[in-house]
Formats: C-alpha cells, sequence, structure tokens
C-alpha cells in the first residue's frame, strides 16, 4: 500500500482543487473546472468513471500543427487549433482546451461546444449532424439540417414555442438501435440566435452584451429547455435558402439514394472523419439510417416571412395519418 | 465501345453493401466510399444477378419479363452491363 501522499505533488505545486462542475448532452456525462450552463443536467446514472473531462488549461501560445492544417489526428489524439482563438486536443475521454493569449471567453467556448465537441462524438463513432431536433407530438424526433443561416435555429426555436420541446441546437448526435433505428440525443440546452429571430420570437429581453456568441455580432446564445429523453428520428429535412425572393417556398421529399447524398452532406464536420480515417463508417451509417427516415427539401427564399408557412406545413404533416 | 458476347459471365462484385431505400437498391461500395442508387429496370437486372449469369441467359430473363424487341433489350442491357463494369460493380469476363 502506497504512502499516504505519495504520488501527491509537493506542497506549494499543489493546485487547489477547483469545484466540478457536472452536465450531461449527447448521451455523454461531462466534467469541468469552469460551469458549462450549455450542457444538460447530469443524470442519476452518470459515473465519473465513464466521465468526459473538459480540461480547461491556461492560455499558452498556439502551437502548429504536423502537416500546417487546423486539424490533425495522431492515431490517439485529434488536434485542432482554431487561429487566435483555442487550441483543443481530443480523445474520446478528454477535451483539452488550450485558449490562445487574450482570446474571447465566447470564442473559446463558441468552438468547444461547436468543432471540438463534433470531434469527440465523432472519435465515439457517434453520427452527428449539423442541424437542431424537436420532438414532434407523436414523441418522435425530427431534424433540420442546413448551412449557416439556413434557419435551423429559429425553425426550431418557433417550434418549441409551439410546444415542440428542443432536443438538440446546431449538433445533432444519433445513437443507433441494434434493430436499426436511429435515436436523436438529447444536445445542448441553448440555441444561438441572431436578432431579427429573437425580435420575432419575443426574447429579445434575454439577450445583452453578455449573450453574445461573438463580441462583436449580434448572434445571441440563449439557454433552452430541452427535453431530457432520447426521441426516435422519424423526418429529416434539409432546409435550403433561394436567393430570389421571388421564389416561392416550396417543400419536395427526398427519396432513395438521394437521402444518402442529402444526409452527407450534413454530417457535421465530415472532414474530421477524413482526417481520422474513418468515412469508411460513415457511409455504411448513413446508409443504415435512411431507409428509417422521411426526408424532405424545405427551400425558401431569402426575402419574405415564410416561417409561418412552414411551421403549418409541418403541423399539418406531422399530424396527418395519426388521427 | 468492347461489346458483350452471349457466352460473357456476369459476376458482381463481391464485399458491396446493399441496402434497399425507397423501394430502390443502394449498393455501397464500402472502402472507396462510392455508391449507387439502382431503380426500376437497373434493379430487376441487378437482382437477376444474384448469382453469376451469362449474358445470354440475362437477356432471355428480362426478355421474358419485358416483352420488348429482343435487340433493344440487348443493347440496353449491354450499355448498362458496361456502366457497372466501369465502376467495378461486376465483373464481365
Amino acid at each position: 500500500m502506497a504512502a499516504p501522499g505519495q504520488n501527491a505533488p509537493a506542497a506549494g505545486l499543489q493546485p487547489t482543487p477547483a469545484e466540478q462542475h457536472h452536465g450531461h448532452a449527447f448521451g455523454i456525462a461531462f466534467r469541468s473546472h469552469r460551469p458549462m450552463p450549455e450542457l444538460g443536467e447530469p443524470r442519476a446514472d452518470d459515473t465519473a468513471a465513464a466521465a468526459v473531462d473538459i480540461d480547461w488549461q491556461p492560455p499558452r501560445a498556439q502551437v502548429p500543427l504536423p502537416g500546417g492544417g487546423i486539424c490533425h489526428f495522431d492515431g490517439q489524439c485529434f488536434a485542432l487549433s482554431v487561429p487566435a482563438i483555442c487550441d483543443f486536443e481530443v480523445t474520446p475521454r478528454r477535451i483539452a482546451v488550450h485558449p490562445a493569449p487574450q482570446a474571447d471567453a465566447a470564442d473559446i467556448r463558441a468552438f468547444l461546444l461547436g468543432s471540438a465537441m463534433g470531434a469527440l462524438l465523432h472519435l465515439r463513432g457517434t453520427l452527428v449532424f449539423h442541424g437542431s431536433a424537436v420532438v414532434r407530438p407523436d414523441g418522435t424526433a425530427a431534424l433540420f439540417c442546413g448551412h449557416s443561416t439556413a434557419g435551423k435555429s429559429t425553425l426550431a426555436a418557433t417550434l418549441s414555442q409551439h410546444g415542440h420541446a428542443a432536443l438538440a441546437d446546431d449538433l445533432s448526435a444519433l445513437a443507433q438501435l441494434p434493430e436499426g433505428r436511429p435515436l436523436v440525443l438529447p444536445g445542448l440546452a441553448r440555441t444561438k440566435l441572431w436578432r431579427d429571430a429573437l425580435d420575432r420570437l419575443g426574447w429579445a429581453g434575454q439577450a445583452g452584451p453578455g449573450t453574445r456568441v461573438q463580441p462583436g455580432m449580434d448572434k445571441h446564445c440563449l439557454p433552452v429547455t430541452t427535453a431530457t429523453q432520447p426521441a426516435p428520428l422519424s423526418s429529416f429535412y434539409e432546409l435550403q435558402v433561394d436567393e430570389d425572393s421571388q421564389s416561392p417556398l416550396t417543400i419536395s421529399p427526398i427519396l432513395g439514394v438521394d437521402k444518402i447524398t442529402v444526409m452527407l452532406r450534413h454530417v457535421y464536420r465530415s472532414n474530421y472523419l477524413q482526417a481520422m480515417g474513418r468515412q469508411n463508417q460513415l457511409l455504411a451509417a448513413v446508409a443504415a439510417l435512411a431507409p428509417h427516415v422521411q426526408m424532405h427539401r424545405i427551400t425558401r427564399p431569402r426575402s419574405g416571412d415564410t416561417l409561418p408557412a412552414i411551421v403549418d406545413w409541418l403541423h399539418a404533416h406531422w399530424t396527418e395519418g395519426s388521427a | 465501345m468492347p461489346a458483350v458476347s452471349p457466352d460473357s459471365l456476369i459476376t458482381r462484385t463481391q464485399d458491396l453493401l446493399s441496402t434497399q431505400v425507397d423501394g430502390e437498391t443502394v449498393l455501397m461500395d464500402v472502402a472507396s466510399g462510392k455508391y449507387f442508387g439502382l431503380a426500376r429496370t437497373a434493379q430487376a437486372i441487378w437482382s437477376e444477378l444474384e448469382t453469376p449469369l451469362t449474358f445470354g441467359a440475362l437477356c432471355s430473363r428480362l426478355q421474358a419479363r419485358y416483352k420488348g424487341d429482343a435487340a433493344a433489350i440487348a443493347a440496353d442491357t449491354q450499355r448498362f452491363l458496361l456502366e457497372l463494369s466501369d465502376r467495378q460493380l461486376v465483373t464481365l469476363s
């Protein structure tokens, strides 16, 4: 038996034991020495043994990655370097956060909860899409994918105001059940919305300088009550914007092999999977998903208020055949 | 265009994954990350090739199934088989 204190650092070098904050997202228990309000509440069955540590390190000069790129995988650790913001080292059990000198805290958080979280999920073999999810009236999940500014978060927030619980924002992770049915795991308990969306939702009062996603940006990160149970994925919507303001709102089904093409397009940071050498698993995972999911493409003109029409269509679509 | 003779044996490439999506057959070459959707006639031809078949036998089965002009069926089928072969989904020998 080791003598007491044998493994402890010398007196004076020992860091003050910081308070541990616990959270849960994507089916994973997290521990962090800094508060992580964007994560959901810890679960009763979360164990320290299975937890992923968010390991906040002191600021340091950024370290160039081998090959000079923004990400690098050495077979164990996925390194990510975001210029002037943060370096991350991600393994399946730990995200080490190395802020760049003078980096803004909101910027670091945005990349920690986006890119670094996505890398963690990829490393753990979880399929993750760039999209937001809500719970439909029948208890299944609807996933809204699209490029930035396509309106994923705004639509999900609007639906949550109509009583469809938010399930995931921006990153939606899927667990594959043995029988092939995919489950959307509860994600981050937050939403990121631009000023116009906040005004429309009547949430402008919740936004202030402290909620800005990035210092100069009128886009805000707000806490959102998020469902705590996974929901089977039944619908996948691709949101597209047509720059021609004369274009009508169109909603059309996506069928067959096109489903796979569309899903692959919206896998979160699929270049990370290439760096990890896991793109083969990706195709098989997406193909296994395709038969279980109804898919539609929603194309709206950039200008004009099509949100109510989209919400009405979704309501009708979700209730048809269920009466 | 290389001709396919009635005796040419058509064999599906091994190690392709296949799944049904909305009535289409999706073939996946996982190693290369390529995937292909087969619908209608293409799907019918693929299902006939579950076991290796000569071009002549394949054409007579399709002829029985679609009752079309034999020469047109043979020409269309040959074109499609060469496409499959180009994509390394079948071998012709």
